[in-house]
């Protein structure tokens, strides 16, 4: 690659000092054009696409008899980015501020493709956000950015600083911001990371050990990447495992696998499918000596049961890798988690029933939950009761009456077949990784 | 003929092993016992419910209805008996109902009693060991005097299902 080009000479030059004895030597440097010093080396990488390297030549003229008076003193930085092993494209990027001595330091990559990084200037270290032909959408100073979210936000900390009283560093604090760098929020803690196994292996994916963070679906989502430790950078997986469980559960429509014979089975279909997506699905705290028979046996897979409807009902209930969808408090007036669900969360509804702790189901979209439907020989006969159902199951809203009924004879009435599902019972968990 | 010695040896030999005998029907009904309720061995809580699961629960129906165990066969009994059998539960009698001439039609007592709790199957009740099915599924057979059928949960599966839960959504049935 030729970025620039200069000619430089250099020369020595050595006289005797006239009259000293022994003889002494003086030394003169002669330079002709700057001398090139290339560092500030950064870069990260995309599994897929290749890197993306920061980095930064300078012009030195600094002998002492400079015979160039035009000696193009200075420096550029250069954005480089490559593909298929080779060079796609490179781009010198304008200092933001003046005197800038840093280039662009990637640190993230951002949903689209774009970089958050930092540059140092006499003022101090900013972050700053770009895109890989060295455009800058915005700056902020002071903060270093840590991690990407889903939702095109960073989060990011101002450095640690000396606690005289303590006599240690205290980690500085970490706020949210938007895709645009405005502020959003403060974090009372910053998210710790773990990771196990192989990162390009769902359901052996990081981990985030904070409430609700969702890592934007890039390489480098956290500042320093390569999160798998095995030398190659890795994408979270937790949207894919999403998205792979909404796919499963959307293939069984029709499925007479999960049967309410002879008991119910709504929470085996969600934990099957769970399962099938690569994903440890949680247990209830229950268990039970034929249970404990059956395990002994080698039938089931586990000493306790899977989750029932009434844990994934159970905003209190832990759930290992799965955490509560909430409703932001910016929300508008009457919203609920459902409406804030992705394919893939699990929405379930506790009820009283005699033999069940409620009913449980994925969704698929929006105002589809994809169940093992005890209701369906009412509504949809001759299906029996546990076929698995594409319905709206958890999205209805307040007044919803089911427009297909049946005459129950204890009634002496023409009741609606369903009578659960509504929005407002409705308690939405998603998959965060495990 | 025996002599008395043989006789003395049977009689022996049956006030030897006779209490082996009783004792390992003891030992046996234990086990039986114990496999039966071993869940509810958890919970002493659920001691009072167990008592009172016991005995035969009251139901209130119209003054039209009756208990009984003698129906002619026909699509409502197929299906009902179709039900109880998917759920694993012992047959106990059919409910069946003569039509009345009034306008306002009774309706079952327990479908508002709250200890009557509904079960996953929609129009469902269960109350203690007690299970009302009443049918669901479309189309719903027509023309039978049976509107329902009373079914018992065995010991073994009620002892399961309560096991836990006798001081939550149990409770009602003490």
């Amino acid at each position: 690659m030729v970025v620039n080009q200069w000619t430089e000479s250099h020369s020595r030059l050595n006289t005797f000092v006239p009259g000293s004895f022994p003889l002494i030597f003086n030394e003169h440097q002669y330079q002709t054009g700057p001398r090139i010093e290339i560092g500030n080396i950064n870069m990260i990488t995309n599994a897929d696409a290749g890197a993306v390297v920061s980095w930064q030549v300078v012009k030195q003229c600094y002998v002492e008899i400079q015979t160039d008076p035009n000696c193009p003193q200075g420096g550029e930085n250069h954005l480089t980015t490559t593909a298929a092993g080779a060079m796609a494209g490179d781009v010198v990027v304008d200092p933001i501020v003046p005197n800038q001595f840093s280039p662009l330091n990637p640190f993230l990559q951002l949903a689209d493709g774009s970089f958050v990084g930092t540059f140092n200037s006499p003022n101090g270290s900013a972050m700053v956000a770009f895109d890989a032909f060295g455009s800058v959408r915005w700056t902020l100073p002071s903060y270093t950015p840590q991690m990407a979210t889903a939702d095109g936000g960073i989060i990011a900390s101002i450095a640690d600083f000396f606690d005289p009283g303590s006599g240690t560093y205290i980690p500085g604090p970490a706020s949210t911001f938007d895709a645009s760098g405005a502020a959003t929020g403060q974090l009372p803690i910053f998210p710790s990371q773990s990771w196990t196994g192989n990162g390009y292996q769902p359901g052996s994916v990081e981990q985030v050990a904070f409430s609700p963070i969702d890592l934007v679906t890039t390489f480098f989502a956290q500042a320093g990447g390569n999160a798998s430790a095995n030398g190659t950078a890795i994408r979270p997986i937790t949207q894919d495992v999403r998205a792979l469980i909404a796919k499963i559960a959307k293939n069984y429509v029709g499925s007479q696998n999960w049967l309410d014979s002879p008991y119910n089975k709504c929470n085996l279909f969600v934990h099957d499918v769970l399962k099938q997506a690569g994903t440890d699905p949680p247990l209830s705290d229950k268990w039970g000596v034929r249970r404990a028979i059956k395990y002994l046996e080698g039938e089931v897979d586990t000493f306790h049961y899977p989750a029932l409807a009434g844990d994934w009902a159970n905003p209190k209930a832990t759930m290992t890798s799965w955490q509560l969808v909430s409703v932001p408090q910016d929300a508008n007036k009457g919203s609920r988690p459902p409406d804030y669900s992705i394919p893939g969360d699990v929405i379930a509804e506790a009820i009283q029933y005699s033999d069940a702790t409620g009913h449980v189901g994925i969704i698929a979209s929006v105002g589809h939950t994809i169940s093992a439907d005890s209701a369906v020989p009412c509504y949809a006969p001759p299906a029996p009761a546990g076929t698995i159902t594409d319905s709206d199951y958890g999205f209805r809203p307040d007044g919803w009456v089911d427009p297909f009924t049946f005459f129950n004879p204890a009634t002496q009435q023409v009741q609606p077949c369903r009578t659960h599902g509504y929005e407002k019972n409705a308690v939405v968990k998603r998959f965060y990784g495990q | 003929m025996k002599s008395e010695s043989e006789t003395g040896q049977l009689k022996g030999f049956g006030l030897k092993r006779l209490p082996i005998f009783g004792w390992l029907v003891a030992l046996g009904s234990l086990i039986v016992v114990l496999w039966i309720f071993y869940p509810l061995l958890q919970d002493p809580r659920c001691a009072i419910l167990l008592f009172r699961s016991i005995g035969e629960q009251s139901i209130l129906l119209p003054a039209n209805c009756v208990q009984t165990t003698q129906v002619q066969t026909d699509k409502m009994t197929s299906y009902l008996e179709h039900e109880r059998k998917k759920r694993g539960l012992s047959f106990r009698a059919w409910i069946t109902c003569t039509p009345t001439g009034q306008a306002v039609k009774p309706v079952f007592g327990f479908v508002s009693d709250s200890r009557w709790l509904p079960s996953y199957v929609p129009n469902t009740y269960q109350f203690r060991r007690a299970v009302i099915i009443l049918p669901y599924a479309q189309p719903v057979p027509e023309g039978s005097p049976v509107a329902a059928e009373l079914c018992l949960v065995p010991w073994r599966q009620y002892s399961s299902q309560v096991a836990g839960q006798c001081g939550g959504k149990f409770s009602v049935w003490k």
